[in-house]
């Protein structure tokens, strides 16, 4: 097959046409149900102009005609940029200003509001409303750009255009450190790579029935999507009520029979924590992968105990290279609680781990953990100087001169091999799984009038990783509230801390800068 | 202060609430418009235990329980009923 994820529904459907493709709640598409949508929106999307190169928008909530919206543009030739639903308009509209949508795909609960998004993006030919009444009211069109429901549209689907596995297929944006989102982009060949490994390292069949528990813009949603796909088998998605409380989440795997379950930590924490179970329920629950964060050891040995009929299992990786390593995790022995490693790298993918001298780190010497191989990005979206930075050979004596990745991760591997995650060079943290730019959130709080000096700290949690805390000086009185009401206008919910602490002044190191070291210890008053 | 003041009050000062205080009513939808999401459940049920000293199960941690403070006031009101 060659290496792109557009003939990937085709092919399923062409083998198993009854098979059920995507569940979403009641709703079933088979693959033969998910291919005749697929080809008619992607002739739709040919009809106002898209062809092989141009970027088409998500912007609705997670449900099968998002999928089949993801499909289309990738059957038209497209890349798709799916954007947080969630997000404040107005930084969807950076990101839609950055990446320049041909169409937008939405649905009734978000269309509302696709001016603010889209509006000033002058590439915008069409926005297409993909769920809801035939009959119910559309928002109006503007400045030309004609908004139509999918439904009663009925163009035919063409082939799709002829594509190399270097063609851009997605755009994830992601938190930037100057205060604006990032597009990471990643070809065909990049999702592909990761997708068939992981189909095999886990023998994803047709049999199985995967989860699909993180949101379309974050990047583990691709091994839902696509490794179902990829194995004919069925991706069911979570309902928004199973992410949010854990008894919920367990019946959902239990009824749906889930056998491939795939999300960040903390939400497996909650399931360990207050899911109710007992041990040895979902007998068909088999594999249970998590990647984003670090899993706190002593809950994951909790579910281990709880699940032992499962096999787990932790994937490393940054979007930038998609996964990269992977550990299986292995029975863990009481009052062991040191982190588990991150392991070793994927078939065909290289880890190099380089210190600061430029060299190759001995084993046990810690080091930047560098990724070489097909699964890594192509750049950042229209921006060669970032890219060049974080593109380039290793620079150690007989690298490989192909570029690599630099993950701003410190690393060493372990005597037998394995690597281990130490932290970051830098002020980007993780919280809930999600990738957050300290910078970012204080570039929104600087934003305000009011805020003279303001520093944001991670303050360490095992059940979420870090939570969030802004330490702020402002002219006036500033209540939290009302701060917190600016910041979530500007960045989305998870990047608007947690709690705000106010001062006078914040704490300055010799040179004048604001000492984080002081804040992040706590050694201040 | 009463049990439903003391939920709210835990709302407004730990909780994803960004609106007006004064939005927040008995009955403001907590789920729907995210003010308890998957980080706040685990807040809140803390709160409720050791704060208010309820034993909550892990069954009790479903929506029709949490989607309001009213609610929320409702479930510790039963779960000390059901203590005495």
């Amino acid at each position: 097959m060659t290496e792109r994820l557009d003939r990937l529904v085709a092919a399923a459907a062409a083998s198993v046409p009854d098979r059920a493709a995507v569940v979403d709640g009641h709703r079933v598409l088979t693959y033969a149900e998910l291919e005749e949508r697929v080809g008619r929106l992607a002739g739709l999307l040919a009809g106002h102009g898209v062809v092989r190169g141009d970027r088409v928008a998500l912007y609705l909530d997670k449900s099968a005609e998002s999928l089949v919206g993801l499909y289309a543009a990738l059957r038209a030739g497209a890349a798709y940029v799916p954007l947080d639903p969630d997000a404040p308009p107005a930084r969807l509209a950076a990101v839609a200003r950055d990446c320049e949508p041909k169409v937008l795909l939405t649905g009734a609960e978000k269309a509302g509001r696709w001016d603010e998004v889209a509006g000033a993006s002058p590439a915008l030919a069409a926005v297409v409303v993909l769920n809801g009444d035939d009959d119910g009211e559309l928002p109006e069109a503007a400045a030309g750009v004609p908004v139509l429901r999918a439904a009663t549209t009925s163009a035919p689907a063409g082939p799709p255009p002829d594509g190399d596995p270097g063609d851009l297929a997605y755009l994830l944006y992601t938190s930037g450190s100057t205060g604006t989102p990032k597009g990471i982009a990643l070809s065909h060949r990049n999702g592909f790579a990761f997708v068939d490994w992981a189909v095999a390292e886990f023998g994803v069949s047709g049999e199985d029935r995967l989860s699909s528990h993180a949101p379309l813009h974050f990047d583990l949603s691709t091994f839902d999507v696509f490794a179902a796909a990829r194995a004919a088998a069925t991706v069911v998605l979570v309902p928004p009520s199973a992410s949010v409380f854990p008894v919920v989440l367990a019946r959902f795997v239990a009824e749906q029979a889930i056998s491939v379950w795939y999300s960040v930590p903390s939400v497996l924490t909650a399931l360990t924590l207050r899911g109710g179970l007992q041990g040895g329920e979902l007998p068909r629950l088999r594999t249970v992968l998590f990647a984003g964060e670090v899993f706190p050891t002593k809950y994951l040995r909790r579910l281990m105990e709880l699940l032992p009929h499962a096999e787990f299992a932790n994937l490393y990786g940054p979007t930038e290279t998609n996964v990269c390593t992977y550990h299986r995790v292995p029975p863990l022995p009481p009052g062991r609680d040191e982190p588990i490693p991150i392991g070793r790298a994927i078939a065909g993918v290289d880890a190099f781990i380089v210190t600061d001298a430029g060299t190759l780190a001995a084993p046990g010497e810690p080091g930047e953990l560098l990724i070489q191989g097909p699964t890594v990005m192509q750049g950042y979206w229209r921006d060669p100087e970032r890219s060049a930075k974080a593109l380039a050979p290793p620079p150690f004596p007989g690298a490989p001169s192909a570029p690599a990745y630099r993950t701003g991760d410190l690393v060493r591997e372990r005597e037998d091999g394995e690597i281990l995650f130490l932290g970051r060079r830098d002020a980007q943290i993780k919280s809930r799984g999600y990738r957050i730019e300290l910078g970012d959130i204080e570039t929104a709080l600087y934003a305000h009038p009011d805020v003279v000096e303001c520093a944001v700290v991670p303050v360490p949690d095992d059940r979420v990783t870090n939570r969030i805390k802004a330490v702020v000086a402002a002219r006036g009185p500033l209540r939290e509230s009302a701060l917190a009401r600016f910041c979530a206008g500007r960045v989305p919910r998870y990047m608007v801390p947690d709690a705000f602490e106010f001062r006078d002044a914040l704490p300055k190191t010799s040179t004048g800068k604001i000492d984080r070291q002081r804040l992040l210890q706590g050694r201040d008053p | 202060m009463t049990t439903e003041d003391r939920i709210r009050t835990f709302v407004l000062d730990e909780l994803n609430f960004d609106g007006d205080p004064s939005e927040l009513t008995p009955d403001f939808p907590l789920i729907d418009r995210h003010v308890v999401d998957s980080l706040g459940i685990m807040q809140m049920v803390t709160f409720l235990e050791e704060e208010l000293g309820v034993a909550v199960a892990d069954d009790d941690v479903v929506p029709e329980h949490f989607e309001s403070v009213r609610r929320i006031a409702e479930l510790v009101e039963a779960r000390r009923g059901a203590r005495r």
